[in-house]
């Protein structure tokens, strides 16, 4: 499977790529901000999605918003602080499907990506 | 006989708890046969039909009944073998045959789920194919028992919610709270009647509007079959709330947790579990305080080394007096404005005396006490009854603080050798204000320091306002005679205080006026030899009194215009400050009243005198006593 990890940070970026590389994710894109985001979409249309939601440019709300326009059936797990009640419920209604806090451990990535792995096979049959 | 099975049944009955009947006849047999069988046994539902050791399936007494009663029914199939009947009736391709221990609900299930024609007809019950153990069960028997059992189930489930403690309900798609719901959710929500209304607007009457939007926006997401459960535990807006006051007691901490009820993998129901959890809460923020109390009880080891002893000791001392004192008024059980006022000037004196010493955690706790009191005395209205509350409770706290500091006060003296002093105790509230002990020593040890500690007062405040200030004095300890102990010290932190915070400028502004940036305060005592009287004089460089402001001030709280004299006597008027904001530093304005108020108590008297941009003054004039 093909995922798209965004996040402004570098290092998260690289945790969570160590720490789902291996098992079912092939290929892994990064992108650092929404419209970067979109951009790496649209060219490799990944199943899996992990969004950061506090980004520069275009933040990640916009970002999902763009992404399930073009694929409904994108699986986006959104990590992210959880600064606010209502922005973490917003993300999941414009389209996303789960909600993993910051900070977070390689047992809580891990699982989170079994469940989302599932997930998106689920839909796709 | 047959109609008492219903009674025995339990909600987990099987079939083998139903009436069975275990006749069977071969194909080959004649049809007259299950007639005879059927007319002699009016109970029997049908027969099972079977081909030597194979069981085929089954006529019923309907099926029979609808041939024979054909025009020349009975003389056709009567003497023909069965197996021309069984051909005539409508059957199921395999023979349904359950086992003894299927459950009753699903029995029916699977009745429910043969061919219309053939729903009502009954069931076969045996293990296998094996013709030996087999038994009919009638369809309206089935029925019944089913019926019993949901209504067991029911009274079960209703127990159950009546006396489950945690509330629990469910709520459909569109948020409607079913029916069938715990009766603790009454008690924790503080409202019936909740079935079928929709649970957002049930919690915007007892959770803030916001709150319920965000539950509302919660429960949209649940319903969501695109979205993972497991992965949105984290962010239900409701894992803990307060509530507004459901009832008169005040708040309620309320914890809920929600979980999908799935139907054939749809999302048919949530269901809402909620907890009251203020007595955990409560719990946590009391071991909260406890730990608190103990930081404090370390912090304080650590304060009280650096502090001079003697000081300490007269500090304790007037704590004690001034703190009995308030407890005798409240412990009266009914405070007039003026008591009120009283109890706030000592809780005020408190923490300029805890200041003076650098006791910041005295001076934080009776500043947050003193927060409470500005509250009761704005109100202007005596206090009785339940209104002492909130004073017991803040005396309370004030009377551990000082049992805790004189004990930890005892043990560094044992450690370094010293007598120790003995510990004001607990006081019961209707006795009359006890003197505490303290250790024989020449009373004139109680001032020892003074100068020093209003130095440290002066020099420690300045630094923190950024407005560097120092304290001079020719004057000794002995110039005070010990009946003015107390009077002069408390007037010193007083007039001290004011100085810093309201006198001094800022070294800029200093420099602008062409002052040192140093500010200056000072203090002199004048006896005249033969003269009856003790003259104490204060002064600062500051600012002045600024009679602009005060007029201002005093116009806006309603006093009519004054002369400049008149003004500056406003300086000593109960609550008069013109510090925009509280602080443990200065502000109340209460200070200066005290001053006078004990100044004249003792027969002196207090006179400000200013210049504006120069410096501010006070002379305070004290009858003479033996020193």
């Amino acid at each position: 499977m093909k995922l798209l990890i965004v996040d402004d940070s570098l290092v998260v970026r690289n945790a969570i790529e160590r720490y789902v590389s291996g098992g079912q994710i092939d290929t892994v894109f990064r992108a650092s901000d929404g419209l970067e985001a979109v951009e790496a979409f649209e060219a490799h249309r990944p199943q899996l999605v992990t969004m950061d939601l506090t980004m520069p440019r275009l933040d990640g709300l916009g970002a999902i918003q763009r992404i399930i326009a073009l694929e409904p059936n994108t699986s986006i797990l959104v990590i992210s602080a959880l600064n606010s009640h209502k922005t973490a419920l917003d993300a999941i209604n414009q389209g996303a499907c789960g909600f993993l806090t910051k900070p977070f451990t390689e047992r809580d990535v891990t699982e989170a990506f079994d469940d989302l792995i599932q997930h998106a096979k689920d839909r796709a049959v | 006989m047959q109609s008492d099975f219903v009674n025995q049944l339990t909600a987990q009955s099987t079939l083998a708890e139903l009436p069975a009947y275990a006749e069977s006849l071969d194909l080959s047999v004649k049809g007259g046969a299950l007639g005879d069988l059927l007319q002699h046994r009016p109970e029997v539902p049908g027969v099972v039909v079977t081909d030597g050791s194979t069981v085929r399936g089954v006529i019923s007494r309907g099926q029979y009944l609808r041939l024979v009663g054909r025009n020349l029914g009975r003389e056709v199939f009567h003497p023909r073998p069965l197996s021309i009947m069984f051909d005539a009736v409508e059957t199921l391709e395999e023979p349904m045959v359950l086992p003894p221990g299927t459950p009753i609900q699903e029995a029916v299930s699977r009745a429910l789920g043969r061919p219309r024609a053939l729903i009502y007809e009954p069931l076969i019950v045996g293990e296998g194919a094996q013709v030996d153990g087999l038994g009919l069960i009638d369809f309206p028997d089935l029925l019944r028992a089913d019926s019993r059992i949901s209504q067991l189930r029911n009274r079960q489930m209703k127990q159950i919610l009546e006396t489950v403690q945690e509330g629990f309900l469910l709520v459909d798609s569109e948020h409607r709270i079913a029916s069938e719901y715990s009766s603790s959710i009454e008690t924790i929500f503080g409202m019936g009647q909740l079935a079928g209304r929709r649970l957002p607007a049930v919690l915007g009457e007892i959770l803030s509007q916001e709150r319920a939007a965000l539950a509302r926006d919660y429960l949209q997401t649940l319903f969501n079959p695109n979205v993972i459960e497991k992965l949105v535990v984290k962010i239900n807006p409701l894992l803990q709330v307060q509530t507004g006051a459901v009832d008169r007691e005040g708040t309620k901490h309320l914890a809920f947790t929600f979980k999908r009820s799935l139907d054939g993998g749809a999302i048919r129901q949530v269901l809402v579990r909620v907890e009251d959890v203020s007595h955990r809460v409560e719990m946590a923020a009391e071991i909260e305080a406890q730990e608190q109390k103990t930081r404090d009880r370390l912090g304080m080891v650590f304060q009280l080394i650096g502090v001079d002893p003697d000081g300490l000791l007269a500090f304790l001392k007037t704590f004690e007096r001034r703190l009995a004192e308030g407890e005798a008024r409240v412990a009266s059980g009914h405070l007039s404005v003026d008591d009120v006022a009283a109890l706030f000037r000592h809780v005020h004196s408190l923490k300029g005396e805890a200041g003076l010493l650098g006791l910041e955690m005295f001076q934080r706790r009776v500043h947050a006490f003193e927060e409470r009191l500005v509250e009761l005395r704005e109100r202007r209205t005596a206090l009785a009854g339940d209104a002492l509350g909130p004073l017991e409770a803040g005396l309370g706290d004030l009377r551990d603080l000082l049992v805790e500091a004189s004990k930890t006060l005892d043990q560094l003296r044992r450690l370094s050798g010293a007598t120790p002093v003995s510990p004001p105790t607990q006081t019961p509230r209707a006795e009359t204000v006890p003197t505490p002990r303290t250790d024989p020593k020449p009373s004139t040890a109680s001032q020892n320091g003074l100068f020093g500690s209003i130095s440290k007062l002066v020099t420690d405040l300045g630094q923190r306002l950024g407005k560097p200030t120092r304290f001079v004095t020719q004057a000794t300890e002995q110039d005070i005679p010990t009946a003015y102990g107390d009077l002069v010290r408390e007037a010193l932190v007083q007039m001290a205080r004011n100085s810093v915070v309201h006198g001094i400028e800022s070294p800029e502004e200093r420099r602008g006026r062409g002052k040192p940036e140093v500010g200056t305060l000072q203090f002199a005592v004048r006896q005249p030899q033969e003269g009856r009287h003790l003259e104490l004089v204060f002064q600062d460089d500051g600012a002045g009194i600024d009679l602009e402001k005060i007029r201002r001030r005093a116009e806006a709280q309603g006093v009519p215009h004054l002369e400049d004299r008149d003004l500056l006597q406003m300086i000593f008027s109960n609550g008069f400050s013109t510090a925009e904001e509280t602080t443990v530093d200065a502000g109340r304005g209460v200070g200066m009243d005290l001053v006078k108020q004990r100044v004249e108590g003792a027969g002196g008297t207090i006179l400000p005198h200013t210049q504006p941009g120069v410096f501010c003054a006070f002379q305070i004039v004290l009858p003479r006593v033996d020193p």
